[in-house]
């Protein structure tokens, strides 16, 4: 069990939005990491997907997900090894500006062993909804072929569509010792 | 028009800055927008085939009648 839960640092989007929410220069003196955010996409659509990116890089990503919305048949997805492409880097849903007003997608990311020199394997969960009319969830696990410790982590959004106003997103750290 | 910006939160001091986007982040941002919205609507396109394989293969077998193999490959097992 954790010992200490602490928040890192945190961001509100104002107006205007924001492309992506980095947080960087992470300090070294946790063991795990959790990304907790709640985002709403600019972009024209009902239904998309929240994305990460670590220490600023967009490669060596590999990851495997799972997209179900309880009545169709659910649908698998993921990057190939060492991948390069931004769909490798899907962590979980987000709802664009065709939702219901006001509907925002929650979901969170956990950071296992963030500064040790081994491949950094991180757990996503997030979902899209707009108010009853449709809803699904993503989980995923996904892995970063690269041995350095994560020092920045950013979120965004799979089309690049901005983060809209009122997008949160929180960095804990936890320590089991 | 004004620059899409992006924010960085420096965990150590606090600090946050706003930063506008490159010439190049832009471009790759227009080029997602554009490749997402073709997967998209080639993703919808594969759900209503899909479904309208699945209508008439649920037509065919009340009605008694032989299911092509691709609407055979719809029912679940």
């Amino acid at each position: 069990m954790a010992t200490s839960y602490a928040l890192i640092a945190s961001y509100t989007v104002p107006a205007g939005g924001q492309s992506t929410i980095d947080f960087t220069s992470i300090p070294s003196t946790y063991t795990d990491l959790k990304l907790v955010y709640c985002v709403r996409s600019g972009s024209s659509f009902t239904g998309g997907y929240a994305t990460i990116t670590l220490n600023g890089s967009t490669s060596t990503y590999t990851n495997r997900y799972l997209v179900g919305d309880g009545t169709s048949t659910p649908a698998g997805g993921g990057g190939a090894s060492n991948g390069t492409s931004t769909y490798h880097r899907i962590v979980g849903g987000i709802s664009g500006n065709t939702a219901t007003a006001s509907v925002f997608s929650n979901g969170e990311v956990y950071f296992p062993n963030y500064r040790n020199s081994n491949y950094k394997s991180y757990l996503g969960m997030g979902i899209g909804e707009n108010y009853g009319s449709f809803g699904f969830n993503i989980s995923g696990v996904s892995t970063r072929t690269n041995g350095d410790a994560i020092t920045q982590i950013s979120v965004g959004n799979y089309d690049a569509g901005v983060l809209l106003q009122n997008s949160t997103a929180y960095l804990y750290g936890i320590t089991n010792s | 028009m004004t620059r899409p910006t992006r924010v960085e939160i420096d965990c150590t001091t606090g600090i946050e800055t706003i930063l506008e986007l490159t010439d190049a982040e832009i471009m790759e941002m227009e080029e997602r927008i554009s490749q997402h919205k073709k997967e998209r609507e080639m993703r919808e396109a594969e759900e209503v085939a899909a479904a309208a394989l699945k209508d008439s293969a649920k037509a065919k077998l009340v009605a008694g009648q032989p299911l092509t193999e691709e609407e055979a490959a719809t029912i679940i097992l």
